[in-house]
C-alpha cells in the first residue's frame, strides 16, 4: 500500500532538516495526495485544529507560565540554600546540592531547559569559586536537570496523555520514583567520583546572613505545621483508635493529634539545629508549597491538571508580587510572552502529531510495523531492551516532545498488546526520551548548559559521560522492574490489575 | 540586488511589526486564561456553582495565542528540526537545501491555509453555546445594545490568521535564502532576535 510509505518519506525530510511540524505534515499529506485520497488531506487539516482545541492542553502554557515565574521570582536561591542546609556537607557538596536543587525544583517546573538555565547560572559559578573545574559544574547540571521532566508536573507527560489517551494523574504518579531514582543514582555516582578525584571541601552555607521578615516567619511556620500534619494524618487514623460518631468531629480530632506530634516533634528539632538552618529551612517553605498544590490537587483527585496548573501561576504570581516582591508588574510581559512562544510551538506539534496520528491509523502501519518486530522476536525483555536502543538514539538526535509525539503512536499500540502496560511504557518512552535531552550530538540542555557556563558542547559532552552511565542504568531499571513505574499509580488507584512485578521478578515466583 | 533589499525591507518591517503585534495580543490571551480558569475554580470550588463557559473561552484564548505567537518562534528561531546534516555538506549545497526546505514548508503552509479558510467560511457556522452565554451572563449585548454572537468560526480564524502569518514569514525567509545563494551570507542577515525570545532573558 503506497501510503505506508509515507513513514520513510518523513523520516528522509527529518535527516534533511525539514522542520517536525511541517514534516509531519508534508510526507503523509503528500502520500495521500499520491494514493488519491485528497479527502482526507482536509480531515488532517482538520485533526490538527481538533488536536489542540482540548481543555488538558491548557496545563502545558500553565506549568511553563509557573515555572518561568518561579525561576524570575528568586525562588532558585531559597531551593539551593535550602539543599545545601539538607545535603551540603557531604563530600562534593557543592555537586550534591546542585542534584537536590534539580529534584526539589522539578516538583514545580516541567521542563529541563528552565531547570539548567535557573540552576546553572546560579550553581556553575558558585561551584567553579569552591574549585570544581566549569566543565564538570556544566556537566552536572545538564544532568540533572533531566529529572526536571521526569518528576512531576512534566510538560511531555501531559503531551504523552492526551496524544496516548492515558490518564495525566497516572502518569504524575508514576514519574515520582523513577524521578528520585535518577537523582540518588547521580548522587551516588557524584560521591564515588568525589573520592576518586578529590572533590573541593564541603562547606554547609553558601549563602550567608539570611534573614526572614515576621510575616514570612509566622506563615511559613503556620504551613510547615500543617504539611507535616496532613502527612501524620493517616498514621493518626490509623494509630488512634478512638472512633466519634460524627465524621467532621472525627477528622478534626485525629488531625488536632497529628497537629500536637507535629509540634513536638517542630521544638524536638529547634533544640537539634541552628537558628540560621531554621530560617534557611523556613524560607523554603512557600516555595515548597507549589509542588504540594500540584501534586496534592491532581493526585488527591481535588482538581484537574489544569486546573491545578492554574493555581500553580496563581500562587507563584502572589509569591513573586506580593509575598517576597522579587518581581514587579513590568516584568509580567516578558514572562507571558516567554511562555506562550514556547507553549505555543508545542502545542502546534500536539496538533500535528494528531494529523500524523489519523495517517498512521488510516496506513495500517503500526500493524505492520508490530507483525516485523514480532518477526524478529518475541521475547518481550528482549524486545524491550531493542525499543530502549531505538528510543536512545532518536533522543539523541531529537527534542523528548517531538519525539514522544511522532513514536508514541506507532510504538505504543505494539507493546501494549504484547502486555506492557499503557503506564509503564510511557514512563519508559518519557525516561529514555527525556535522558535524550542531555545526549550529545543534539542534546537540548547540553547546548543551554554551554551558554549559560560558557563551556563548549563537545567538553561538556565528554564531562557527562559517567552521568549518562548512570541514568542509562536507571532507564533499564524501570523498564525491567515495573513497580517503579506503576508501584505509585497502582498504590493511589489509578493503575488497575497491572503486573507490577514484570518478567524477571515473575520468573523467579 | 537593490530591488530585492527593497522587496525584504517591506516584508522585514511588515513582519517584524505584525509579529510584535502577535506576541502583544498572546500575552493578553495567555494572561486572560489564567484569569478565566481562576474563575472557573472560583465558582467551582467556592460557590459550587460551575460555569457553562470558562473552558471553552480558555481554549479559544489558547488557539489564539498559538496562532498569535509562533510565527515569532518560527521566524527568529525557527521550529524544532534536526540540522545535523547541514553541518557535514559543502556551504552552496547547504544553502541551496535551506531553500529547498523553506519552499516546501511555504507550500505546505499554502495547501494547510486553503483547508483553514475552508473550514472557517463553511455553511455550518455553529453558535457557541458557552460563549454565548457568557454575553448573555454579563449582559454585555444589553449594555451596548448590540445583538453580537459567538460563532465557532471565530476561533476557527485563528488558524487562518495563523496560517497567513507563517506564510509571510516563509516568503521572507525564502527570499533571504534565495539573496544569499546570490550575492552571499553575509550581504543578508537574519533578523536580529528580539529580547524577550534570548535565551536568558
Amino acid at each position: 500500500m503506497i501510503l505506508a510509505w509515507f513513514l520513510p518519506l518523513f523520516l528522509i525530510f527529518l535527516m534533511i532538516g525539514v522542520p517536525v511540524y511541517f514534516a509531519m505534515l508534508a510526507a503523509p499529506g503528500f502520500m495521500l495526495y499520491l494514493n488519491g485520497q485528497e479527502r482526507d488531506i482536509a480531515l488532517m487539516y482538520r485533526n490538527i485544529f481538533n488536536g489542540i482545541d482540548n481543555g488538558v492542553l491548557l496545563a502545558i502554557p500553565f506549568f511553563m507560565l509557573a515555572g518561568e515565574l518561579m525561576n524570575k521570582a528568586g525562588i532558585t536561591e531559597r531551593l539551593v540554600a535550602f539543599s545545601q542546609t539538607i545535603i551540603g556537607s557531604v563530600r562534593g557538596g557543592l555537586a550534591q546540592v546542585n542534584i537536590l536543587s534539580s529534584m526539589l525544583f522539578a516538583g514545580m517546573s516541567g521542563s529541563a531547559v528552565a531547570d539548567t538555565s535557573a540552576l546553572g547560572s546560579m550553581l556553575i559559578p558558585a561551584m567553579e569559586k569552591q574549585g570544581y573545574t566549569r566543565k564538570f559544574a556544566a556537566a552536572i547540571t545538564a544532568a540533572s536537570s533531566v529529572i526536571g521532566p521526569i518528576i512531576p508536573p512534566s510538560g511531555i507527560m501531559i503531551i504523552y496523555a492526551y496524544v496516548m489517551e492515558v490518564s495525566v494523574a497516572a502518569l504524575f504518579a508514576g514519574g515520582i520514583i523513577p524521578g528520585i531514582l535518577v537523582g540518588m543514582g547521580l548522587m551516588i555516582m557524584t560521591r564515588l567520583m568525589a573520592n576518586k578525584y578529590e572533590f573541593p571541601p564541603a562547606k554547609r552555607f553558601v549563602i550567608e546572613g539570611v534573614h526572614i521578615s515576621n510575616a514570612e516567619n509566622f506563615v511559613a511556620r503556620v504551613i510547615a505545621r500543617l504539611m507535616l500534619a496532613t502527612v501524620l494524618y493517616p498514621l493518626a487514623i490509623n494509630v488512634i483508635t478512638i472512633q466519634i460518631a460524627d465524621h467532621f468531629k472525627h477528622v478534626l480530632f485525629h488531625f488536632t493529634c497529628a497537629l500536637i506530634v507535629t509540634e513536638i516533634l517542630f521544638q524536638i528539632q529547634r533544640r537539634l539545629v541552628s537558628n540560621e538552618f531554621r530560617i534557611v529551612a523556613k524560607r523554603a517553605v512557600l516555595p515548597l508549597l507549589t509542588p504540594v498544590i500540584i501534586l496534592g490537587g491532581i493526585l488527591g483527585g481535588v482538581a484537574t491538571p489544569t486546573e491545578a496548573s492554574a493555581l500553580a501561576v496563581a500562587y507563584s504570581a502572589l509569591l513573586g508580587l506580593i509575598i517576597l516582591r522579587s518581581i514587579n508588574l513590568k516584568d509580567l510581559g516578558p514572562i507571558l510572552v516567554k511562555s506562550a512562544i514556547t507553549s505555543s510551538v508545542v502545542l502546534l506539534l500536539v496538533g500535528a502529531a494528531m494529523a500524523f496520528k489519523t495517517v498512521v491509523s488510516l496506513s495500517h502501519i503500526a500493524e505492520d510495523l508490530a507483525v516485523y518486530i514480532l518477526a524478529l522476536t518475541n521475547n518481550p525483555l528482549l524486545l524491550l531492551l531493542l525499543i530502549n536502543l531505538l528510543l536512545f538514539i532518536v533522543g539523541m538526535f531529537l527534542d523528548a516532545g517531538p519525539a514522544i509525539i511522532i513514536l508514541g503512536p506507532i510504538l505504543a499500540p505494539i507493546f501494549i498488546d504484547l502486555g506492557i502496560h499503557p503506564v509503564h511504557f510511557a514512563m519508559i518512552m518519557s525516561v529514555n526520551l527525556t535522558v535524550g535531552l542531555a545526549t550529545p550530538p543534539m542534546g537540548l540542555v547540553l547546548f543551554v548548559a554551554s551558554s549559560v557556563s560558557g563551556v563548549k558542547v563537545e567538553t561538556i559532552s565528554k564531562a557527562i559521560l559517567p552521568f549518562l552511565a548512570v541514568e542509562i542504568f536507571v532507564i533499564f531499571l524501570i523498564t525491567y522492574f515495573p513497580v517503579i513505574s506503576l508501584g505509585i499509580p497502582s498504590w493511589l488507584g489509578f493503575v488497575k490489575d497491572a503486573d507490577l512485578m514484570g518478567p524477571i521478578v515473575g520468573s523467579f515466583f | 540586488m537593490k530591488t530585492i533589499r527593497a522587496v525584504l525591507a517591506m516584508f522585514d518591517a511588515i513582519n517584524t511589526r505584525a509579529l510584535i503585534l502577535g506576541r502583544a495580543i498572546g500575552l493578553v490571551a495567555l494572561g486572560l486564561m489564567v484569569l478565566v480558569i481562576l474563575t472557573q475554580i472560583f465558582f467551582r470550588y467556592v460557590l459550587n456553582n460551575a460555569l457553562p463557559w470558562p473552558e471553552e473561552a480558555a481554549r479559544a484564548l489558547m488557539i489564539w495565542m498559538m496562532a498569535m505567537v509562533a510565527p515569532s518562534a518560527y521566524r527568529y528561531t525557527g521550529f524544532v528540526s534536526i540540522n545535523m546534516l547541514h553541518e557535514y555538506i559543502p556551504a552552496r549545497l547547504k544553502n541551496y537545501l535551506i531553500l529547498s526546505i523553506l519552499l516546501l514548508c511555504t507550500f505546505v503552509s499554502i495547501i494547510m491555509l486553503q483547508h483553514a479558510w475552508t473550514h472557517f467560511s463553511s455553511p455550518l457556522l455553529f453558535d457557541s453555546s458557552g460563549l454565548n452565554r457568557l454575553l448573555q451572563d454579563t449582559g454585555i449585548n444589553q449594555l451596548l445594545g448590540t445583538q453580537i454572537q459567538f460563532r465557532t468560526a471565530y476561533i476557527y480564524l485563528a488558524m487562518s490568521v495563523f496560517l497567513t502569518l507563517i506564510l509571510m514569514v516563509s516568503l521572507e525567509l525564502v527570499m533571504r535564502q534565495f539573496a544569499r545563494i546570490i550575492w552571499g551570507n553575509e550581504s543578508f542577515p537574519s533578523p536580529k532576535l528580539p529580547n524577550v525570545m534570548a535565551v536568558n532573558s
